[in-house]
């Protein structure tokens, strides 16, 4: 699996792709932002194309009314650091931001395995009232401890996240956090993760409002579900979603096992490794209104991997 | 009940300090490697997880222990577990445990592999997944074990099964279970079954149907009921037919040749022996000389695989007289042996032929 497509909608608004001729407004400001650069941009002596794209917004007033931005492909060679130094030094002209989604960038672009992430805790002082925040790409990523009191929904998506990102997770203090996913990744594309760096999420003390909660695409899929399959924050959850990884008959039969499973909506488990007849087990659930995502079988015995790696 | 920090438990069980009333522990109580303690508090009711990998001492748990994930492993000690004990998950490997209460509830896994003292199991046992490879004592599975998983790999006492019991998924790991002459009837559909090494298995049941894997490699089996035929059907590991597991003497040098996966024409040339197939493949002479025994014979025989990156060495072999009983061997040898007295050097354990210079053979 990989991302052929840009984001079209995020957090719920209408993404606007625009040109530096192009007026980014026309539909309105409650609208999701990009900036990105294109194809072609960011060749030697050029001025930095996501620094020109963002300036170029800047100068339209509506800024201070946009909810959602998008930042997309920035220059390759360069980490994040620029790119979270810009919106910093003009969060005065984002007062309502409350939706960021740092790198949306298609495989096309650059490979989730490549993006160069840094140090994005600058932003939680700078956009408080930040209540969406999706992040692509791993490498290099500081999140500090995410400092964001009305953070609802936090996404990360990852082809190897580093165990000290996924620990600071853990421990950060987000009272309003009802959404978390993060794609955890391969060993071979940095995934430093054990089950010992989940432990926070055994009961995600720190996230009272919590209903959904992903720890998916990893290559210790099966042990993260025997982990969890006794987590007591299931009790309080809706959905479990443990997709996109290696997941096997052994992790299946732990959670089939697991004795909180019935406080469970839905289980999420696409894209795994178990047989045909664990997974016709698991079908059996929905009998007892717990819907179970068992689509996309891996039918590889001897070679599996996670959906997102490079 | 009272709920008692993981560190201050910790800190009074191993200092031998009393508790005054029930407790539980929201966390994971870690007493792993302490080798000195004895015994945990009967007041202890509720763990999220209980980790005493390594207590050696260790002889005695509380009654009616409720903990999701228990670790035992290596309390050598420890003989028997409590009554009313419901875990998640046992792991107790390389522990002292003879066996397991009549009314222990372990929803996913037990794992009691290497129990070296386990020689009973309780009937009307429920699990996901019991493990209890290398329980060398154990000579007969309960009546009514109910499980998804069961790994009974080199049991090799075990010969009898519970009169009745049921499986879910299945997934059967006997291999090395040299003792084994039979499977249950009510054994009836399951998912992958390894029986690798079961020397006195020589048939299944009649009713038996395996979906998904069934290793036969060095089993005494001669056939596969029919419910079995669209399995893979594998000889240690490698995926083989019917002719190849059970009628090896049926395949000819040309077919061996001919097979272009190396996995598989290694087990092949295996299975129909090296003397079958050097009667009949063409091949090359490397040397020829005259041991006691008569002509020796270094022979060559290469394979002609397309893909270079997928070519199998060639398979190269002494064939020779043994001087005493007059009988033809045919022993294999690396590729790289160029002379009979070099590959007989080299079969006798030397490097260097110069070294080997036997005064008789017998």
């Amino acid at each position: 699996m990989s991302y052929v497509n840009h984001a079209r909608t995020f957090a719920g608004y209408p993404v606007v792709e625009w040109e530096l001729e192009d007026d980014p407004f026309a539909a309105g400001v409650n609208v999701a932002v990009t900036v990105r650069n294109d194809w072609g941009d960011d060749g030697e002596g050029v001025e930095d194309t996501w620094i020109t794209k963002f300036n170029t917004l800047l100068e339209y007033k509506q800024t201070e009314q946009i909810p959602a931005l998008i930042v997309g492909m920035w220059h390759y060679e360069k980490t994040v650091s620029y790119v979270v130094e810009a919106l910093v030094e003009q969060r005065a002209r984002f007062p309502k931001l409350k939706a960021l989604f740092v790198g949306d960038i298609t495989s096309d672009e650059n490979e989730i395995s490549w993006i160069q992430q840094g140090d994005l805790s600058p932003l939680w002082d700078a956009f408080p009232n930040l209540e969406y925040l999706t992040i692509r790409g791993g490498n290099g990523l500081d999140l500090e401890p995410i400092k964001l009191p009305k953070l609802k929904s936090l996404r990360i998506e990852s082809g190897g996240l580093g165990a000290e990102v996924v620990r600071s997770i853990g421990e950060a203090d987000l009272p309003e956090l009802e959404s978390l996913v993060l794609w955890l990744g391969a060993e071979r594309y940095g995934a430093t993760s054990t089950i010992a760096t989940l432990e926070r999420f055994y009961d995600c003390a720190e996230m009272p409002k919590l209903k959904y909660l992903g720890l998916c695409d990893s290559d210790i899929q099966d042990a993260i579900a025997e982990f969890m399959a006794t987590a007591p924050v299931l009790q309080r959850l809706d959905v479990l979603d443990l997709s996109l990884g290696m997941l096997t008959d052994e992790g299946a039969l732990a959670l089939l096992t697991s004795p909180y499973l019935r406080h469970l909506k839905k289980l999420d488990l696409h894209h795994h490794f178990c047989s045909d007849a664990m997974v016709a087990k698991l079908d059996e659930l929905a009998q007892s209104g717990i819907e179970v995502d068992t689509s996309e079988p891996q039918t590889e015995r001897d070679w599996r991997f996670v959906a997102v790696g490079e | 009940m009272q709920t008692v920090t993981a560190d201050e438990a910790r800190q009074r069980l191993l200092a031998g300090l009393p508790f005054d009333e029930d407790f539980q522990i929201a966390g994971e109580l870690d007493l792993s490697g302490e080798t000195s303690l004895t015994a945990i508090s009967p007041r202890l009711q509720q763990a999220w997880s209980l980790n005493l990998e390594g207590c050696t001492h260790l002889t005695s748990l509380p009654d009616g222990l409720h903990v999701h994930r228990l670790n035992l492993n290596g309390c050598t000690a420890l003989k028997q577990l409590p009554a009313g004990l419901v875990a998640h998950s046992l792991q107790a490997k390389n522990s002292g445990l003879m066996g397991l209460p009549d009314d222990v509830q372990v929803a996913y896994k037990i794992d009691l592999s290497d129990c070296k003292a386990l020689v009973s199991l309780p009937n009307n046992l429920h699990t996901g997944s019991l493990i209890i490879k290398g329980c060398t004592g154990l000579e007969r599975l309960p009546d009514g074990l109910h499980f998804y998983f069961l790994d009974a790999s080199n049991c090799t006492h075990l010969k009898t099964w519970g009169a009745d019991g049921h499986v879910e998924v299945g997934n059967l790991n006997l291999s090395g279970c040299t003792r084994l002459t039979y499977l249950p009837d009510w054994l009836d559909k399951i998912a992958q079954l390894n029986l690798r090494g079961c020397t006195e298995l020589q048939q299944l049941p009649a009713n038996l149907t395996v979906v998904s894997v069934i290793e036969v490699a060095e089993s005494g089996l001669t056939a596969i009921p029919p419910g079995c035929a669209d399995a893979e059907l594998r000889w240690r590991d490698v995926l083989v037919d019917e002719r190849i597991a059970f009628h090896p003497e049926t395949l000819t040098a040309q077919e061996i040749m001919d097979e272009a996966n190396i996995e598989r024409r290694r087990v092949m040339l295996d299975r129909l022996g090296y003397e079958a197939f050097f009667k009949e493949a063409q091949a090359k002479e490397l040397d020829r000389d005259v041991d006691p025994g008569g002509i020796r014979r270094l022979l060559q025989v290469e394979f002609q695989d397309k893909d270079r990156w997928r070519r199998d060495e060639p398979v190269v072999c002494l064939s020779v007289i043994c001087p005493s009983t007059a009988r033809h061997y045919i022993i294999r040898v690396p590729p790289t042996m160029q002379t009979c007295r070099q590959a007989a050097a080299w079969i006798a354990g030397f490097d260097n032929p110069e070294q080997y210079n036997p005064v008789q053979e017998t």
